[in-house]
C-alpha cells in the first residue's frame, strides 16, 4: 500500500537521544568515582591527609561530572526553563522523580566530600570569604567521616542504580525493560569510576599516587569487568528465554544495524575484552608501564560510554 | 492592520475564548488557525464542499476571527454530518499561501513562469481585447471554453455561448461520459443512480467506493455490507473496496464486458430475469437475447480469467437477490475502447434483474423536472438559469462533433463535449483552427491524455486565460491567470442535489476572501460586460442570480440559506414500490390518478425520451450513429502489446484527482506514489521493493519507484492517479510521483467520446 | 451513579483508512504540522494472490485504564482523570519525555508548539466533557468509530462489544486499554 496517512517519523524517533546517554554515563561515572574514592580512603593508612592522588581524583571528578550531567538533562528538556518544577513534586511512582531527589541529596554531599578533600584549596584563597560558613560542616564531616562515608556510598550507589531503573519503566521496549539493568549500570559506573580516577590521578595528581592504591584499583577492575560480561550474557540469554518480543529484540539488538556493531566492537571489544586482556597480560605482576595503565583506563571508560549509548539507542530503536 | 499575534499567545487566547464560547448549546470546537485575521459568519452557514465533485453538504463558521470550523451538514442524513479528510482539509486550502493571490499577466515566454501582477480590471480588459480580436480575425468559433462540471459551469457556458462559440466543454470525457451516454441512449436521460443503502447484492466493476470517496455512497455501501449485503468486486488491483468485499476477482484489464455479457447470458438462458419487467417496460429483448448466445461463462473465463463456475454462481446469486441486486454501472468509464458496450451491457443486467425504481436497486433521479413531467399535481420549483436573450448561432459546428448530426460523436451531449479533441483541433487545425482557450477550474495539462501534446497545443495558441485557485500546470502556460476565490470564500447559486427526493443546496460565503481574489461569477460577468454581453448577465450579484434561478420564489432561497439544504418534504420516491408510492401520494394527492391497480406509478417509465418511449435494451439512437452499437458486443480490447503490461490508475481517499496535492495537510498525508507491480513482474526485472524502474509507453517514459505487492495482476501495473505535478510553483508537490497522462495516448471511444486510461507499457530496471 | 469510564470502539472492518478522523483531529486539537495524534495505517495486501487481505490499524492513544505513562511523570503533568481519560497538563509538563518513552503504543509525541508531551485526549476538554463525542468519532464517514461509557451497560460501545468479537492491543502488558478493536475479518494471512 502507498503511504496515505502521513509521516511516521514520530513513531521511530529516539526521544531520549545523546544528551541522555551522556548523562547516564556521567551520573554513573560520578557515583563510581565517589565510591572508589571512599573505598580507597577506607584502605589502611589512607584515611588521613595528605590524600592519595587517586582519592583526590575522585573528589574532583564526582561533582564536576554530576553537575555537567544535570546541565545536559536540563538542556534536553522540552521546556528547559521549567526544570525547577521537578523540585515542587515528589512522585514515588516515577523513577525520575526519585532520581531528582536522590541527586538533590547526592550533589551537596558530593561537594561536601570534595570540600573536605580539598579543604586547603577551598578555605584559603579568593573563594574562602564566601564559603566560610561551610567550614563547620566540613569539620562535622571530618569528625563523623565513617558514618557519612557509608551514607555517601549508599547514596552514590543509589544514583548509579536509579539510572538503570529509570529505563526499566519502558514496558514497551524489551531491551530497556530489563531487571538486570540497574546492577549492570552500577557495575559499569563503578568500573568507570576506577578508570577515571586512575586517569586523573596519574596525570593531574601524579605526584601523590601510591602504587599500592593503584594496584588495588586495578585488582578491583579485574573483578568488575568479568562481572559485567557475565551480566550482559545473563541479560541477553534471559531475553532469549523470555521469548516473544524479548527474544526478537534480543536478536535484533545483537545482529542488526549500526548499534549491533557498536555493541560488539565498542562495548564488548574495546570496553571489556581488550582491557581484560591488557590487564591479564601487560599489567600482571609488579611492573607496568604508566602509559599502558592509562591506555587501558581510557578504553574502559570509552566502553562504559558506549554501553550507555548502546542500551539507550538500541533500546529505543529495536522494538521487535 | 491588527497587531499580529504569535502562535503561542493565540493558543492561550483561544483557550480563554473557548471557556467563554462554551456557554451556548453549540460545543466549542477549537479549530485550526492560519496566520491572518478572518472575517465571516460566526454562526453556522450552510454550504457545500468543492474539494471534489461529490459536493457534500457542509456547514462552516469563523471562530475567534482567526480560524474556520467546518463540518458536514447534520441536516443531510446521507452523510450523517460527516465529511471526508479532503473536505475537512478545506481550510488548509483556504490558508494556503501558495494560492494565487493577484491577477497575473505573463511577461516572459509561455511556460517560462514570469509574471507581473495586475489589477482585475487590467486583466479583464486584456482578456476581452484578446477575445474580441480572435472573434474578428478568426470567428467566435476559434475561441474554446473549458471548465470542470459544477455549479459554475452554466455561468461559464453562458459566456461562451453569448460570445458565439460552440466550442465549450467540461472534463467529463476523462471520467463518466460513457456512463452518461449509455444511460441517455437507453433511458432518454442520464439522470439515474444506484440505491446502495438498501441493496442486498452489489457487484462493482472497478468502482472504488472506499478510495474514490463520495461520502454518502461510501456510507451507504458500508452500511449495506454491515447489514449483510454481499459485495463482489472486479478489479485488476486489490483496492480498499476489494479488501472490504466478500469476493474479489482480479479481472484482466479491459475484459469486464465479457463478464457482464456472460452474466446476462446466464440470466437469460436459465430464465432468471424479471420477465414481467422486461415485457412491460423495455424493448429489444429478443435481439439482446439472441446476441447473448455466444457469451457463455466458459468463453468469459478465457477472456477474463474469472472461472466459469464463479460466473454462473454470481449470476444465480444476483437473480436470487433480485430486485435488490445491482451491478453498478460505475463512475469513471474509460477502461477499454469498447466502453460504451460495457456500460450498456451493465444497464441491461440491471434491467434483467428488474431493479428499477425499487429500494435497493436503481432509480431515476427525482428532480423537479422529472416530478413535474409526471403530471402529478402542483409543480415543484425547478432551478433554471436566468432568462437571457437567444444566443447567437455559430456559423461553424463544434470541433468535437458533440451533438452534431452526422458526426461520430453525435450522441455526446454538447454540454459535456469531448475535451481531448480540443488540443487536437488546436494542433491539427481540423476541422478549423482554434486560436484561444479560456479555462476555468480545469487542468488539461494534467488531466487530458498525452500530456506533452497538451503542452504543445498550449504553446501554439494565440491566447490562453485561466481562472484557478493555484498556479496549476495549465495556469503555468497561460497568458493571463485570474485567481478564483475558494468555495469557502464565495456566494454562489442554488445547486440541484436531487436523488430519491428533490433537494437543493446552496453555496454561501463562510469567510471573506483571505487574499485579493474574486469569485468566478464576478470574473465572467466582468469579462462578458467588456465584450458587450451585458444582456446575458442580467443579474448584478448572487442574490439576484438565486432569485432568478427559482423564478422569483424567494421563500425557497430563504429556506436553503437558513439550513444549507432545501427539501420539499418527500420521503424517498420509488415508483415501483407500493409503500413508497403510497407515501408519495399522501404528500402529492394529485398523483393518485397515476397509481395503477398494482399500487405503483409507472407512467414515467412508459413515457421516456426514447424513440420507443420505453427502456431501449437495443438503443435505436446508437444504431443511428453506428448500427453495430445498438446491441452490446464483445471485441478484444487489444490495448496491450505482446509481452507488455497494462498500466491502470485509480483514485485515493486523501486526494482529488489533480487538484489537492499542494494543500499542506493533504500533501503531508500523501506526497508521493509508487508503481504497483506483482512479485513475478519484479522477478523478471530483477527489482525489489523500492527500486526504480523506467516505465515506457509509445507516448512517454518516466522513472517510477516500485511497490512490489501481491495486490496486482502479474500482467498489470498500477499507480494512484494525480501526482507527477509539474508546475514549479506547486513547491510542495513539484515533480513528486508518477504522472499518468504522460503515458497515455489520445483516443476517443466510439459513440461516447471518452478517453482511454489503460495503456500498454514496458518496464526496465534503472 | 458511578463515574463515567469513557471508551472507544474501532471497527477495523468498517474502517477504510480515509484519514477523515486524522484530519478532523488535527483541526480540532491544533495538532502541529507533520505530527499526528491520530493516524490510520494500512498493512498489506497480505496473503498470496489472489487470496488477499488488508489490515487496518488505528495508531493513537489506547486510553489505558492502567496507564504506564502516568506513574512515570515526575511532575504529575501526565494524569488520569476520574472519567478514565489520560491527559497532559501543559502547564506542569517540563518536556522530559519519560511518558513518551514509557508508552508501549507509541501514542505520544512532543508537540512542537507547546513543547509539552501530547497525545489523543478523546477530545475530553473541548467535547467529551461537554457531552459531545470526540471529533474523530463524529467525522468517521463509515461509522467505524463508536464512543461511550463502559459503566453504562446500554451505551453504544457496550452494545457493540457484546455483539462483536473484540481484542485489546498488547493486553499482556496489563495496561487495560479502553480502545477496543474489532479486528478485520479480511486481514489476510501474512505469508
Amino acid at each position: 500500500m502507498d503511504i496515505t496517512w502521513g509521516s511516521q517519523l514520530q513513531y521511530h524517533a529516539v526521544y531520549w537521544p545523546w544528551p541522555i546517554a551522556i548523562y547516564l554515563f556521567l551520573a554513573g561515572l560520578s557515583a563510581g568515582s565517589l565510591m572508589v574514592a571512599v573505598l580507597l580512603k577506607w584502605l589502611d593508612k589512607n584515611n588521613l591527609p595528605p590524600w592519595d592522588g587517586l582519592i583526590r581524583a575522585g573528589a574532583a571528578i564526582a561533582p564536576i561530572t554530576i553537575i555537567l550531567g544535570l546541565v545536559l538533562l536540563i538542556v534536553d528538556l522540552g521546556k528547559p526553563l521549567t526544570f525547577w518544577y521537578l523540585m515542587l513534586y515528589f512522585k514515588p511512582s516515577s523513577v525520575m522523580s526519585i532520581g531528582v531527589w536522590l541527586l538533590a541529596v547526592y550533589t551537596p554531599f558530593c561537594l561536601l566530600f570534595t570540600m573536605a578533600i580539598f579543604k586547603d584549596h577551598f578555605f584559603s584563597g579568593t573563594l574562602a570569604g564566601y564559603i566560610r560558613f561551610l567550614q563547620p560542616v566540613v569539620t562535622f564531616y571530618e569528625n563523623n567521616s565513617v558514618k557519612i562515608e557509608v551514607f555517601l556510598l549508599t547514596i552514590a550507589s543509589g544514583v548509579a542504580i536509579y539510572t538503570g531503573f529509570l529505563l526499566s519503566a519502558a514496558i514497551g521496549l524489551p531491551l530497556l525493560n530489563q531487571p538486570i539493568l540497574p546492577l549492570l549500570f552500577l557495575a559499569s559506573g563503578f568500573s568507570a569510576g576506577i578508570a577515571a580516577n586512575i586517569i586523573i590521578g596519574l596525570t593531574v595528581f601524579k605526584a601523590v599516587v601510591e602504587p599500592k592504591n593503584l594496584k588495588y584499583l586495578l585488582m578491583l577492575d579485574l573483578r568488575v569487568i568479568p562481572f559485567e560480561l557475565g551480566m550482559l550474557f545473563l541479560m541477553f540469554a534471559g531475553m532469549h528465554f523470555l521469548g516473544g518480543a524479548h527474544a526478537l529484540v534480543g536478536i535484533q539488538a545483537l545482529t542488526e544495524g549500526f548499534w549491533a556493531g557498536v555493541f560488539w566492537f565498542g562495548v564488548v571489544g574495546i570496553g571489556l575484552v581488550m582491557p581484560l586482556i591488557v590487564a591479564v597480560t601487560a599489567l600482571h605482576g609488579h611492573s607496568y608501564k604508566k602509559t599502558t595503565v592509562l591506555f587501558n583506563s581510557v578504553i574502559l571508560l570509552l566502553g562504559v560510554l558506549l554501553l550507555r549509548f548502546y542500551i539507550l539507542y538500541a533500546g529505543q530503536i529495536y522494538t521487535g | 492592520m491588527a497587531k499580529r499575534i504569535s502562535r503561542r499567545n493565540f493558543l492561550k487566547l483561544s483557550g480563554a475564548a473557548a471557556v467563554m464560547i462554551t456557554v451556548p448549546i453549540i460545543p466549542r470546537m477549537s479549530t485550526w488557525a492560519g496566520d491572518q485575521p478572518l472575517e465571516g459568519s460566526t454562526s453556522f452557514i450552510g454550504s457545500f464542499c468543492e474539494i471534489c465533485t461529490s459536493r457534500c453538504p457542509i456547514q462552516g463558521k469563523v471562530v475567534d476571527g482567526r480560524s474556520v470550523y467546518l463540518r458536514g451538514n447534520p441536516q443531510f442524513p446521507a452523510t450523517g454530518g460527516t465529511i471526508c479528510a479532503r473536505g475537512t482539509a478545506g481550510i488548509s486550502q483556504l490558508y494556503d499561501t501558495s494560492r494565487l493571490k493577484k491577477p497575473l499577466i505573463r511577461t516572459g515566454a509561455r511556460g517560462e513562469g514570469k509574471w507581473r501582477e495586475v489589477t482585475y480590471d487590467e486583466a479583464f480588459d486584456y482578456i476581452a481585447q484578446k477575445m474580441s480580436m480572435i472573434k474578428t480575425q478568426y470567428g467566435a468559433e476559434a475561441m474554446a471554453f473549458s471548465t470542470n462540471k459544477g455549479l459554475h459551469t452554466p455561468i461559464f457556458y453562458n459566456l461562451a455561448q453569448s460570445y458565439g462559440s460552440p466550442n465549450f466543454c467540461n472534463h467529463e470525457a476523462v471520467c463518466p461520459l460513457t456512463r452518461t451516454v449509455a444511460l441517455e441512449t437507453t433511458f432518454g436521460t442520464p439522470n439515474l443512480a444506484v440505491d446502495y443503502a438498501n441493496t442486498k447484492y452489489l457487484i462493482s466493476l472497478g468502482r472504488n467506493y472506499f478510495e474514490a470517496i463520495h461520502v454518502s455512497q461510501a456510507r451507504a455501501v458500508m452500511s449495506a455490507v454491515s447489514r449483510g449485503a454481499k459485495l463482489v468486486v472486479l478489479d485488476p488491483r486489490y483496492s480498499i473496496t476489494a479488501a472490504k468485499a466478500d469476493e474479489w476477482h482480479a479481472v484482466k484489464p479491459g475484459t469486464d464486458l465479457a463478464f457482464v455479457l456472460a452474466l446476462n447470458h446466464v440470466l437469460v438462458r436459465d430464465k432468471l430475469y424479471d420477465a414481467a419487467f422486461i415485457e412491460k417496460y423495455t424493448t429489444g429483448f429478443n435481439e439482446i437475447s439472441a446476441s447473448l448466445t455466444e457469451y457463455t461463462p466458459a468463453w468469459a473465463e478465457s477472456e477474463t480469467g474469472i472461472s466459469a463456475v464463479d460466473i454462473e454462481r454470481i449470476a444465480r446469486e444476483l437473480a436470487a437477490n433480485k430486485p435488490k441486486a445491482v451491478v453498478d454501472w460505475g463512475w469513471r468509464s474509460t477502461s477499454t475502447p469498447y466502453e460504451y458496450d460495457l456500460r450498456r451491457a451493465i444497464i441491461i443486467t440491471n434491467m434483467l434483474l428488474g431493479n428499477l425504481e425499487i429500494p435497493g436497486g436503481t432509480f431515476f433521479i427525482k428532480n423537479a423536472a422529472f416530478l413535474n413531467s409526471m403530471g402529478a399535481g402542483p409543480l415543484i420549483t425547478g432551478l433554471a438559469m436566468p432568462k437571457v436573450p437567444a444566443f447567437p448561432k455559430p456559423s461553424r459546428p463544434r470541433i468535437d462533433g458533440a451533438g452534431v448530426k452526422g458526426h461520430s460523436n453525435f450522441l455526446v451531449p454538447p454540454s459535456e463535449g469531448v475535451a481531448q479533441l480540443f488540443p487536437e483541433a488546436i494542433l491539427t487545425e481540423k476541422p478549423y483552427p482554434i486560436k484561444g482557450w479560456l479555462i476555468n477550474r480545469f487542468n488539461p495539462a494534467m488531466c487530458l491524455p498525452d500530456r506533452d501534446r497538451v503542452v504543445e497545443a498550449f504553446k501554439k495558441l494565440d491566447f490562453i486565460a485561466v481562472c484557478e485557485i493555484y498556479m496549476s500546470e495549465t495556469a503555468h502556460y497561460a497568458d493571463v491567470v485570474l485567481p478564483d476565490s475558494t468555495y469557502l470564500e464565495r456566494d454562489e447559486g442554488l445547486f440541484d442535489y436531487s436523488t430519491l427526493v428533490p433537494q437543493y443546496l446552496i453555496r454561501q460565503q463562510v469567510v471573506k476572501p483571505v487574499f485579493d481574489t474574486k469569485p468566478y461569477w464576478e470574473i465572467y460577468k466582468s469579462i462578458g460586460e467588456r465584450l458587450g454581453l451585458n444582456a446575458y448577465f442580467p443579474w448584478k450579484d448572487m442574490d439576484e442570480f438565486r432569485l432568478a434561478q427559482v423564478g422569483g420564489k424567494n421563500e425557497i432561497v430563504e429556506s436553503v440559506k437558513k439550513s444549507g439544504l432545501h427539501t420539499f418534504g418527500f420521503k424517498p420516491i420509488y415508483l415501483l414500490d407500493k409503500k413508497s408510492v403510497a407515501e408519495f401520494v399522501a404528500k402529492m394527492p394529485g398523483a393518485a390518478t397515476l397509481v395503477t391497480d398494482e399500487g405503483v406509478i409507472d407512467l414515467p417509465l412508459l413515457n421516456l425520451k426514447t424513440p420507443s418511449k420505453k427502456i431501449e435494451l437495443v438503443s435505436q439512437h446508437a444504431r443511428e450513429v453506428d448500427f453495430e452499437k445498438g446491441i452490446p458486443q464483445y471485441r478484444r480490447a487489444d490495448m496491450i502489446q505482446p509481452g507488455e503490461l497494462a498500466f491502470i490508475q485509480g483514485k485515493v481517499g486523501v486526494h482529488t484527482n489533480n487538484h489537492t496535492h499542494n494543500i499542506p495537510v493533504l500533501n503531508q498525508l500523501m506526497s508521493d506514489n509508487r508503481l504497483w507491480i506483482h512479485p513475478d513482474t519484479a522477478a523478471k526485472l530483477n527489482v525489489k521493493d523500492g527500486d526504480t524502474v523506467m516505465m515506457k509507453s509509445k507516448n512517454g517514459s518516466q522513472q517510477c519507484k516500485v511497490l512490489v505487492t501481491q495486490g496486482i495482476r502479474p500482467d498489470t501495473v498500477y499507480s494512484y492517479y494525480g501526482l507527477g505535478r509539474f508546475s514549479p510553483d506547486l513547491k510542495r508537490t513539484y515533480k513528486k510521483g508518477i504522472n499518468c497522462n504522460l503515458m497515455i495516448p489520445v483516443s476517443v471511444a466510439a459513440i461516447s467520446g471518452s478517453t482511454l486510461s489503460t495503456v500498454s507499457v514496458k518496464l526496465e530496471k534503472v | 451513579m458511578a463515574d463515567k469510564k469513557w471508551a472507544m470502539v474501532y471497527d477495523a472492518n468498517k474502517c477504510i483508512a480515509c484519514q477523515a478522523c486524522s484530519v478532523a483531529c488535527r483541526v480540532e486539537n491544533n495538532v502541529p504540522e507533520n505530527l499526528y495524534r491520530l493516524q490510520v495505517q494500512m498493512e498489506g495486501p497480505n496473503g498470496v494472490y489472489p487470496k488477499l487481505g488488508m489490515n487496518f490499524h488505528r495508531q493513537s492513544c489506547v486510553m489505558c485504564n492502567n496507564p504506564p505513562c502516568v506513574p512515570v511523570c515526575p511532575t504529575g503533568a501526565s494524569h488520569i482523570n476520574n472519567e478514565g481519560v489520560t491527559l497532559v497538563d501543559n502547564n506542569k509538563c517540563i518536556g522530559c519525555k519519560y511518558c513518551i518513552v514509557a508508552c508501549p503504543y507509541k501514542a505520544r509525541f512532543v508537540n512542537s508548539v507547546t513543547s509539552a508531551a501530547d497525545k489523543c485526549t478523546f477530545c475530553w476538554g473541548t467535547r467529551v466533557s461537554k457531552g459531545q463525542k470526540p471529533a474523530c468519532v463524529e467525522q468517521c464517514i463509515t461509522g467505524a468509530l463508536l464512543f461511550g461509557d463502559l459503566n453504562d451497560p446500554n451505551s453504544e460501545v457496550n452494545v457493540y462489544l457484546r455483539n462483536h468479537h473484540h481484542i485489546l492491543s498488547k493486553e499482556h502488558l496489563n495496561t487495560k486499554p479502553k480502545l477496543y478493536i474489532i479486528p478485520s475479518q479480511r486481514g489476510g494471512v501474512k505469508a
